[in-house]
């Protein structure tokens, strides 16, 4: 019953995460009441039904949803979603919505398409560590992948205003220093998260793993992400670094830590990769 | 029957000169609102620099609206023939439905106008000190004001630049947000750089170079505009890094600002943006300047660009405007019809009819059928030689009681539901 039932939610899921893209993409292209009215609403039940579906599938499971690389796409889609409601709480900018949500339901597609409903689970899974080392990890790349869709948007606005062309992205979006301040600041969250990840991992995974290489490709992928990012930090800080400097490095780090969270565990031998 | 009569000289009947003439001064709408008083029941005056208008609620013999506009006339001293304009008119609910669409600026010449609202505002405030706001026009103006508000929270009908300069103030705000504290340079000293720095200074810029060539026409227009520093043009090289934008507006052949001098000012700016609108004819800035990063150059073209944009999203939401004034007026109907005498009387009848019937009723079992019966005829012939008065009266339209308030009065002394404004009533 409880495996119908989570299999139910993992298929309504994307449907849910692209019904609420389009109430946002109403509201941002069409300026359609229905949209503007209902977009938030809808989209704190699609987190609700997500925060049931991961609470459920532990249940099925027996262990939280952070086992598979797959697994850990669903809480990163949540997560996501999460950040950008805060956001759009703490900023009432709703028009960026629509471009954040997109990247949680490619998130949840994938999940929901891939994950298997049982997982063997490596012992070392089961440590105290995992939820600080895992969640840390969920929140930082959901930080870093809204980090480098407000960089996206950014380099939008850039480019429409210095085309003179000032259509909808120029009329709906944010201002410029905006869209660099939330990016900024998600970098920042991003950062601390990856961190206390790295740091984490580095305490825990020696004692815990026996097959552990400081070599491992997962490992020092992360820890160039993780120097990129702090090389931008402590460049904006000592060299000023503003503007599209910014939001163009938050995306080269983003899409490194795609590469890390993706390519190194689908294609390169690692102890890193939940089995 | 809804008794309002409005005459309205407005942007579409009179040229600016006209209009210029019959504007009315707060002074002289209190002259022509104590003449009013002797012909009119309620009367409210609207005058803008685009506008004047006039409501009545005219007191027994209506005003027609040839009176009227002789009225307007007449309290601006204009001698016959020296304005000859044309003039709108609207009766009843067209004339509410018109005030509705003054106060929400889609009636306005620059579409959307947000100042009107205000206008409209005062004018009311202005008819209620000098008592010419009764009841009813009381309930229009409130009601207009809160389709105005409306209009402006729901539509996008005053979203966006509509004039050139302001353009220019909307596209540095979404550069870098806020404008408070940036540092703008003008180049020129001219009407648009004049235009631009009043549009500037209410968001708080914090430094204001103004360049030209005759320095004392820059030091001249930085008195005007109360903040500023003139300098001469060979020192906008010098203080070129230190600016977020750049309006250059001035006369004569050759770049003002040339590639070789933007980038210069770009490497000490650290990755902040730079902002240059060019609106000199011939181009005072070198059009390779856009090649430089974080370089927004944008010229007469794009201003007039998003002008138009607006403008034209200004008019799609037209209809939404409407949309939200004819819910206004619905429920504006709905209380002028609650005001109606026919339905207060039917409401009273049965009030009435009530309680006999219920004192009748206390009596069943003390008495036998006859004598019921008899009482029955008795209370209920009472009741009407009682009422047949008080109903006369308050139908008859000529006795120098304004239909609102007599129902009003009727409504507050046999305690009947409905709508009444209470101490609002202020009836001149």
């Amino acid at each position: 019953m409880l495996e119908y039932f989570v299999d139910l939610l993992k298929i309504s899921l994307p449907i849910l995460y692209l019904f609420a893209i389009f109430l946002y993409g109403l509201a941002f292209f069409l300026d359609e009441q229905f949209g503007i009215r209902n977009r938030t609403r809808f989209l704190i039940v699609t987190l609700a039904v997500h925060l049931v579906y991961l609470l459920s599938r532990s249940l099925l499971t027996g262990h939280p949803p952070t086992t598979s690389v797959f697994e850990i796409m669903s809480v990163v889609a949540f997560t996501i979603g999460v950040a950008y409601v805060y956001i759009e709480m703490m900023t009432k900018v709703k028009e960026t919505g629509m471009f954040i949500l997109t990247l949680a339901l490619l998130f949840q597609v994938v999940s929901s398409a891939f994950v298997k409903a049982e997982v063997k689970i490596s012992p070392f899974l089961k440590s105290s560590l995992l939820g600080l080392h895992v969640g840390s990890a969920m929140l930082g790349y959901s930080a870093l992948a809204i980090a480098a869709v407000y960089g996206g948007l950014y380099l939008m606005m850039y480019h429409e205003i210095r085309s003179n062309k000032f259509g909808i992205i120029y009329r709906k979006l944010p201002d410029l220093k905006t869209l660099e301040n939330l990016s900024y600041v998600s970098i920042i969250l991003g950062f601390i998260f990856l961190s206390i990840v790295i740091l984490v991992g580095y305490v825990w995974l020696p004692k815990t793993v026996d097959d552990f290489s400081y070599s491992d490709p997962k490992l020092i992928i992360t820890d160039i992400v993780w120097g990129i990012y702090f090389v931008a930090l402590l460049s904006r800080r000592l060299m000023r670094w503003t503007g599209r400097t910014v939001v163009i490095v938050s995306m080269i780090g983003f899409f490194l830590t795609i590469a890390s969270m993706v390519v190194v565990n689908v294609f390169l031998p690692s102890f890193h990769n939940f089995k | 029957m809804l008794r309002l009569t409005a005459v309205s000289i407005n942007h579409r009947t009179a040229n600016v000169e006209a209009r210029e003439k019959i504007y009315y001064t707060p002074e002289e709408i209190r002259e022509l609102s104590d003449k009013l008083k002797s012909v009119a029941r309620e009367s409210l005056i609207v005058s803008t620099c685009n506008r004047t208008e006039l409501y009545l609620v005219p007191s027994s013999n209506p005003s027609t609206h040839d009176e009227m506009y002789e009225l307007i006339r007449e309290g601006k001293r204009l001698a016959d023939g020296e304005l000859e304009v044309k003039y709108e008119t609207y009766e009843g609910f067209d004339a509410v439905r018109h005030l509705f669409a003054v106060a929400s600026g889609i009636d306005s010449l620059m579409l959307g106008d947000i100042q009107v609202l205000g206008q409209v505002k005062e004018s009311y405030n202005t008819g209620v000190e000098l008592g010419t706001v009764g009841t009813f026009m009381h309930h229009a103006c409130q009601q207009a004001l809160k389709a105005g508000k409306r209009a402006k929270a729901e539509t996008k009908i005053s979203e966006g630049a509509v004039s050139v300069s302001y353009a220019a103030v909307e596209l540095a705000e979404k550069i870098f947000g806020n404008l408070k504290g940036r540092t703008a340079m003008l180049v020129g000293a001219g009407e648009t750089a004049e235009l631009a720095a009043k549009d500037l200074k209410p968001k708080e810029i914090g430094q204001l170079f103004i360049a030209n060539r005759t320095l004392e026409r820059a030091q001249n227009l930085a008195v005007d505009i109360g903040m500023g520093e003139a300098i001469p043009l060979d020192a906008i090289r010098e203080k070129l890094q230190q600016c977020d934008m750049v309006i250059s507006s001035v006369g004569g052949s050759g770049f003002v600002l040339t590639r070789e001098m933007v980038a210069a000012a770009m490497k000490g700016r650290e990755d902040s943006p730079l902002l240059v609108i060019d609106i000199g004819v011939p181009r005072n800035v070198d059009p390779a300047v856009r090649k430089i990063s974080n370089v927004f150059l944008n010229d007469m073209d794009s201003l007039q660009l998003i002008v138009d944009k607006n403008m034209q999203m200004r008019r799609a939401e037209i209809v939404q405007v409407q949309r939200v004034l004819d819910d206004e007026l619905n429920d504006f109907i709905k209380w002028y019809n609650s005001l109606e005498v026919g339905p207060t009387i039917k409401m009273l009848r049965e009030k009435i009819e009530k309680i006999r019937e219920e004192e009748l009723r206390r009596y069943k079992g003390k008495a036998n059928g006859a004598d019921l019966e008899m009482v029955d005829e008795i209370t209920r012939s009472l009741v009407n030689k009682i009422l047949h008065e008080p109903m006369t009266n308050i139908k008859n339209a000529e006795n120098g009681i304004s239909m609102v308030d007599r129902v009003k009065i009727l409504k507050m002394l046999f305690g009947l539901p409905g709508e009444t404004t209470g101490d609002e009533d202020e009836e001149g």
